[in-house]
């Protein structure tokens, strides 16, 4: 499903270059559960964007279902963010202004899907997360864990067939990290790939293959 | 999907409020000015463009060659030529000549000065003045009908019917009765021919002898016509020159020694009569486009700082969303989305705004109307280009003041803002000329407010070489005592401590309709000059200086016919060292030269826009005086004027008493400078408080950005004083930038300004320093109230939340 062959990315600020990825090979099949690992500054999370296409590589390439993301247009790339993939981060980037209800809702308007199917699918995921009662709160009346809930709903809700999470227990406590996590594994064991950067030891269980990455490098386990 | 961002705008906006209110209150306060521009110059524009007919509606100008060889338009025409035309030329299909008076219209006893117009029988035809009483084909067809405005004719009659009334109307030396046959619709605000009554052309001949009113050397009567549908304008004026020949090549032979060029008729389309009204005594008082270009540009510039705020506080305020932009570009949003949230946002700004903007706008309407000396209104719907124009103006401030947000913000790559990479917040380098641009049009528009009121109190408090405060001025209304009346007023209040002088002339000062201006010769050479006919007391009364030779005086009976006495002006313009002796010939066609016998100080009698002209003053027994000037003394000026009413009413018990003050005659004269400077400094607070506005929710902006860093700066043991100077310094240093720039467009401006006086202030340098120190001064209140608020904050709840 997914095919990079060395991805490089490098910031430049005058005449020096700051390399963050350095000849990247990665495959991913479908319905893995990925665990990419490394100490701060390694370049998990660039790593994690280039996948996910909210950032480009500076060189190498990029297959998505076979399609070479490094060249497709703006407007592809959003049909593709669209349809196949949801993104979960670590802090959250629940869009401050809505409700946990139309939080859920934005993924959907702009997949342009008729308003009484996301009712229905909105009610659904609200129900799934127990979260029925507070879908009329805003996000910051909910605690850490909830909102974790609501950004992971948001991410599923449109079915997607890669989940990116990025530290997604981060900024929750043990209990709350948990239910999370246990939520993933469900969603991988249906069929989603999944891919997670983290810290946890704990976390990396809950995959079956993990990746090393220092400096850049992939240091393969 | 649109309903989504509304939700999202209405509670950014309520959650934000101070800036909501900023740019809100901003955008209203331009779209208020924008509209009431909008109806100053559309009513500009329009003026005349109401009558049905209005295509085919000309005003006959006529065209005579000066002196220099320069032709000068007229709109005045001699009396025999409408009816000429109309019977010459089949293109024409309805004729009406138009001219006014100011006559007495006595009504049960009360007696008033009106306005009375003579018009011929076509004029209802031609024009689109509806009747709401009597029938517009004969209304003026009989001699004795009058017709009124209904304002007017409510005044004299009430609620009463009043056709078949019967008034009392002067005309010339004698009363005369009317009947009341029709009564008009009052007349639309953009009308250059307007009248109060109205009569038949016809009656001209109760005040002018027979042979004036054929003859064609008078220009008195302004003449329109209505061309038929299928004439062409120019081929009728082709046929004009045969025309001038066969009625005016006798006197062209006779005084312009057959050059027939010296006297052409031309066509004007009623349509631009207004804007083109530099023509000689036109009863229309004109106006120039210029006005018009000058208030849109103002508007558009008020409009752009408007703008200009909006855009710098939305990108300012960016710096919180780009967060949710990012967010938004993971769950599928490309760019076109984005922009068109943005757009959609502006649009919900956009139309508070213009709600708001629009009930400013009718708040103000009464004082602008007053302003502008006009009655506009904002027609909702009375025709099509006000929705249009409200509507084009909501676009065209959502897109100026969207636009930057929706194509700069969106274009972000979502890894970049989420990872908080870019930081915005009032640095960037397009905020900052922003705010340049807002100042210099705000230190601009100070700069020439400042010059233009220095140059209105020069002209106010110059000492204008006679004197003005309190020398009454009193019309003789053609009242046929005439001069006896001044003799009367003299004898009757020479005993009255107050009464300083009485005496008489045919002309107001300063009022130059009342202007005679023609010719002096002498055996050598000729000039123009202003012709004063007076008395033997004007000069003395008025304390006017006699710098050579002597002043009238009754101990001369040769005085009048025989004497004249000239200005420095003239004796400069004729080339001589001294005048007195020196004798000229007048006008008048005199046999016999007269004679210099003193000279004038010079002083203003016209506004100081021009330099002095030469003048000569002139005692002529056969004009009788029409206006009686009384110079009284400052105590008790209501006794005063009571006693001189007293007086007029046992004299002309049939004229209502009217009077007005020398000084305000020339004040008058410069009343469109006033305006324009009242225009200007409204203007220039206007864009003071814009841009402080925009400039107060920048600086909270960066302030809010920079906490942190004030915080630790505390720590190490900066002082209060010293992190305020270093929070302004970022805002002051583009006021002062800005000054730069404003000063030279200033100088400019006003130096092109002040050309257009003879008589006028030098531009100093302390003008631009005020400027500069006032515009420093309140972007300093601006700024430095919240960053001293911010410098005395505890570093303990700056540094808490990392």
């Amino acid at each position: 499903m997914i095919k990079m062959k060395e991805i490089t990315k490098f910031y430049s600020s005058g005449f020096v270059k700051t390399f963050v990825l350095r000849n990247i090979d990665l495959d991913v099949a479908e319905g893995e559960f990925l665990t990419i690992m490394g100490p701060s500054g390694a370049g998990k999370s660039t790593l994690l964007h280039i996948i996910g296409m909210l950032d480009s590589p500076s060189s190498g390439e990029y297959f998505f279902y076979d399609k070479p993301v490094h060249r497709l247009s703006e407007r592809q790339l959003s049909d593709l963010h669209k349809n196949h993939i949801g993104f979960v981060f670590q802090s959250y980037h629940l869009i401050d202004d809505l409700t946990v209800y139309e939080n859920l809702e934005t993924p959907l308007l702009y997949k342009k899907v008729k308003g009484s199917e996301r009712k229905g699918k909105i009610a659904e995921m609200l129900d799934r997360f127990n979260m029925v009662a507070k879908k009329d709160l805003f996000p910051n009346q909910l605690s850490g864990g909830q909102q974790q809930k609501v950004a992971v709903a948001r991410a599923i809700i449109i079915n997607p067939r890669l989940i990116l999470a990025d530290e997604p227990t981060g900024n929750l406590n043990t209990k709350e990290g948990t239910e999370v996590m246990d939520l993933l594994k469900e969603l991988n064991e249906s069929g989603t790939t999944i891919i997670q950067v983290t810290h946890s030891e704990k976390n990396a269980e809950y995959g079956k293959k993990i990746i090393n990455l220092l400096d850049g490098w992939i240091v393969e386990e | 999907m649109f309903k989504n961002y509304i939700k999202i705008a209405a509670r950014n906006l309520v959650k934000k409020k101070i800036f909501s209110f900023i740019n809100i209150f901003g955008l209203a306060i331009a779209i208020a000015f924008c509209i009431l521009i909008f109806l100053f110059v559309r009513d500009e524009m329009t003026h005349d463009s109401f009558h049905q007919n209005a295509d085919r509606l000309y005003r006959v100008n006529v065209l005579t060659k000066e002196d220099d060889g320069s032709m000068e338009a007229h709109a005045m025409t001699p009396p025999p030529l409408g009816p000429a035309f109309k019977q010459e030329f089949p293109e024409i299909l309805h004729m009406a000549r138009f001219k006014k008076r100011g006559d007495v219209v006595l009504y049960q006893g009360q007696s008033s000065r009106e306005s009375i117009a003579l018009a011929d029988p076509d004029f209802f035809k031609m024009f689109s003045f509806r009747l709401i009483k009597g029938d517009p084909f004969t209304v003026l067809e009989d001699r004795s009908s009058v017709v009124m405005r209904e304002e007017v004719a409510k005044r004299y009659f009430g609620n009463e019917d009043p056709i078949g009334k019967v008034l009392s109307i002067k005309m010339g030396w004698r009363f005369y009765d009317f009947v009341v046959a029709g009564i008009a619709e009052d007349i639309p605000q953009n009308s250059s021919v307007t009248f109060d009554f109205i009569v038949s052309f016809d009656r001209v001949r109760d005040y002018t002898p027979e042979n004036l009113l054929n003859q064609w050397l008078g220009l008195t009567t302004l003449t329109f016509i209505e061309l038929q549908q299928d004439a062409r304008e120019t081929e009728l004026e082709n046929k004009f020159p045969p025309f001038v020949q066969k009625h005016l090549g006798e006197s062209i032979k006779k005084y312009r020694a057959g050059d027939m060029s010296a006297f052409r008729f031309e066509l004007q389309p009623i349509k631009d009569i207004y804007l083109n009204a530099q023509l000689r005594s036109s009863y229309v008082a004109g106006s120039n486009p210029v006005y018009s270009y000058i208030l849109a540009g103002i508007a558009l510039l008020i409009l752009i700082i408007a703008a200009i705020n909006y855009m710098n506080l939305a990108i300012a305020r960016s710096a919180m969303r780009l967060r949710e932009i990012g967010v938004r570009k993971v769950l599928g949003a490309d760019r076109k989305k984005l922009m068109n949230q943005f757009f959609g946002e502006s649009l919900f700004f956009s139309f508070i705004s213009l709600c708001m903007g629009i009930a400013v706008a009718e708040l103000f309407l009464p004082a602008f109307n007053n302003f502008t000396n006009k009655k506009l209104a904002i027609g909702y719907f009375s025709d099509w280009t006000t929705p249009v124009s409200i509507v084009g103006l909501m676009i065209i401030v959502t897109v100026l003041s969207g636009s930057y947000p929706a194509f700069f913000l969106s274009g972000f790559r979502p890894a970049q803002v989420l990872r908080s990479q870019l930081k915005l917040g009032g640095k960037s380098k397009f905020s900052q000329w922003l705010v340049v641009v807002q100042f210099t049009l705000s230190i601009f528009l100070i700069i020439s407010t400042l010059i233009m009121t220095r140059q209105l109190n020069y002209l106010r408090n110059r000492d204008l070489g006679i004197q003005g405060e309190q020398v009454v001025i009193i019309p003789t209304q053609g009242s046929p005592l005439g001069t006896q009346l001044v003799t009367r007023f003299r004898n009757e209040l020479a005993g009255h401590g107050n009464i300083l002088g009485v005496t008489g002339s045919c002309m107001v000062l300063g009022n130059d309709s009342t202007h005679v201006i023609s010719v002096v010769r002498t055996t050598e050479s000729k000039i123009m000059a202003n012709y004063f006919f007076i008395d033997q007391d004007f000069l003395k009364t008025l304390d006017l200086e006699i710098v050579e030779g002597r002043d009238f005086s009754r101990e001369f009976p040769s005085d009048p016919k025989e004497s004249v006495i000239v200005n420095e002006t003239l004796v400069k313009e004729m080339g001589w060292n001294s005048a007195v002796g020196k004798q000229i010939r007048t006008f008048m066609g005199r046999r016999e030269p007269l004679t210099i016998v003193g000279i004038a100080k010079d002083f203003h009698f016209e506004s100081l826009h021009t330099q002095i002209k030469p003048a000569i003053f002139y005692i002529e027994p056969r004009n009788p005086a029409e206006f009686i000037y009384v110079k009284i003394s400052p105590d008790n000026i209501p006794g005063s004027l009571g006693i001189l009413e007293k007086t007029w009413k046992k004299s002309a018990p049939n004229f209502p008493f009217m009077y007005s003050f020398l000084d305000e005659e020339f004040h008058k004269l410069y009343r469109m400078e006033e305006r324009w400077q009242n225009i200007i400094r409204n203007t220039s607070i206007f864009a003071i408080v814009i841009s402080c506005l925009g400039l107060f929710g920048l600086s909270a902006l960066a302030i809010a950005r920079r906490t942190k860093e004030i915080g630790i700066r505390k720590v190490l043991g900066a002082s209060v004083a010293g992190i305020t100077r270093m929070v302004s310094m970022e805002f002051i240093k583009l006021v002062v930038f800005a000054n730069i720039i404003a000063w030279p467009l200033g100088y400019y401006a006003m130096k092109r300004w002040l050309r257009g006086f003879a008589f006028r202030i030098d531009i100093n340098v302390w003008i631009f320093l005020l400027a500069a120190v006032l515009a420093a001064a309140v972007a300093l209140l601006t700024v430095g109230f919240q960053a001293v608020k911010a410098a005395a904050s505890s570093p303990v709840e700056s540094l808490r939340y990392e």
